[in-house]
């Protein structure tokens, strides 16, 4: 099993979401980023990889997101925001956060009992420009 | 990742170039990182992403792997850094940039964004012997770091330094005036001390030390260089789907009925490749103009 995820829209209810290519973060807005644990090894030709269970109730999924700068490296725990999907997890950011995030990859780990998965997302997630005027 | 506890970024704005923090007006001037909606909406429109051969469909996932290939490579084509990076460069002592060009250091990397440090290092890095390490720092021991308010960061926009202060305090037998030490290592009388060595000295290899960040603000990328980007993905896209698209005629015929339509084969794109190959000489000519130093060249011979 090779993990990897797809990020999907930020919906109401399990039969809602829907895929999308990369999370568009606004800096200083909170934010619910909505994705779905996949298994790259059971893709088949050019179609999605299936989405992929844990296999323990107790699995966490632990989120990173890279910043040059150390004091800005995001670390969050993910939950599973539909109990019905053990698929699909959530984590949030503040407001602080989306106005300091950094790198457009995203890099889940999967605890899943002793087995651990990492998934590194390019271009998972892109940001706004913090002053649309200049850098 | 980085530790920017001490630091000395830029004052001004690296794009729009020399604009002052808040100092810019009008219409967006930055960009987030371009998606593959942009890519088809922007630089390929109305090209379907499809094989003519096999019908087989471009994915997003694959456009998002051109998208950031072509950023790489307009990295390192016009020696640029879009998102940043922070470096370690070492740089010889050349006594005709230190008594002339005000110990002129140029970086090889631009724009600057920030300044951590300009030290002076030993080489004794990390080594290991029979599997043990000397535990030293990675980096080489510091001996001495110069107070970052001494670097003069004007021209930071083309990676070029200068220590301006210097000059004025630095006297046949030694500095005159405090020094103070900003990252521990050897103190002011240290510093005299190879001050002094400087002037005796006209080459010394790897001398300098400089940790210096380099490209614009995390997800604001200039817009032209958006552009170049995008120029470079749009290029290997249209090189893969004109290939496709092999055959230049075709003809069918039923008894006294035929029919028969020639096309480009393979030249399909040829005219919007020839467009966006003369648009991404312009734009890579115009960002090495505008932020390397190329045309800057102090050394001695």
């Amino acid at each position: 099993m090779r993990l990897g995820i797809r990020i999907l829209n930020n919906a109401s209810g399990v039969n809602n979401l829907q895929y999308m290519n990369q999370a568009i973060i606004t800096p200083g807005s909170t934010t619910i980023v909505y994705f779905q644990l996949v298994d790259l090894d059971q893709q088949q030709g050019s179609c999605a990889p299936p989405r992929y269970l844990p296999f323990n109730s107790g699995a966490t999924v632990q989120i990173n997101i890279h910043n040059i700068n150390v004091n800005n490296i995001i670390n969050k725990i993910a939950t599973k925001p539909f109990a019905t999907d053990g698929s699909v997890w959530a984590f949030s950011l503040t407001s602080l956060e989306t106005q300091n995030i950094g790198s457009t990859v995203l890099t889940v780990t999967l605890t899943d009992g002793s087995s651990v998965q990492i998934a590194n997302a390019s271009q998972a997630i892109i940001t706004n420009p913090n002053n649309i005027y200049g850098c | 990742m980085a530790d920017y506890k001490s630091t000395k970024p830029q004052t001004t704005h690296n794009y729009p170039q020399k604009a002052t923090r808040g100092g810019v007006s009008g219409f967006e001037r930055v960009q987030p990182f371009i998606t593959p909606e942009r890519m088809r909406n922007e630089f390929l429109f109305g090209i379907p992403l499809k094989s003519f051969l096999t019908g087989q469909v471009m994915s997003d996932e694959t456009l998002k792997s051109l998208i950031a290939r072509a950023a790489a490579q307009v990295e390192l084509k016009c020696k640029i850094d879009i998102f940043p990076v922070q470096r370690l460069i070492r740089q010889d002592f050349d006594y005709t940039k230190y008594s002339q060009g005000f110990n002129q250091m140029n970086l090889g990397w631009a724009p600057l964004k920030s300044l951590e440090e300009v030290a002076i290092r030993l080489v004794n890095s990390t080594v290991y012997y029979d599997g043990q390490s000397n535990q030293n720092d990675p980096e080489g021991e510091l001996i001495y770091a110069f107070p970052l308010s001494w670097v003069n960061l004007a021209y930071g926009y083309k990676g070029v330094l200068n220590f301006t202060p210097i000059q004025t305090v630095y006297g046949g037998t030694g500095m005159a005036g405090g020094i103070n030490s900003s990252g521990g290592g050897m103190g002011p009388g240290g510093a005299a001390t190879l001050m002094t060595a400087m002037s005796r000295t006209r080459l010394f290899p790897s001398f300098w030390s400089i940790k210096a960040t380099f490209g614009f603000d995390e997800n604001a990328i200039p817009s032209p260089l958006n552009d170049l980007i995008g120029y470079t993905a749009a290029l290997e896209v249209l090189s893969l789907l004109g290939i496709t698209n092999w055959a230049t005629s075709k003809s069918i015929s039923i008894d006294a009925a035929s029919q028969s339509v020639s096309g480009p084969g393979p030249q399909i794109f040829a005219l919007r490749i020839t467009q966006l190959e003369e648009k991404k000489k312009d734009l890579e000519d115009l960002i090495k103009k505008r932020f390397t130093a190329n045309g800057i060249f102090m050394s001695h011979f």
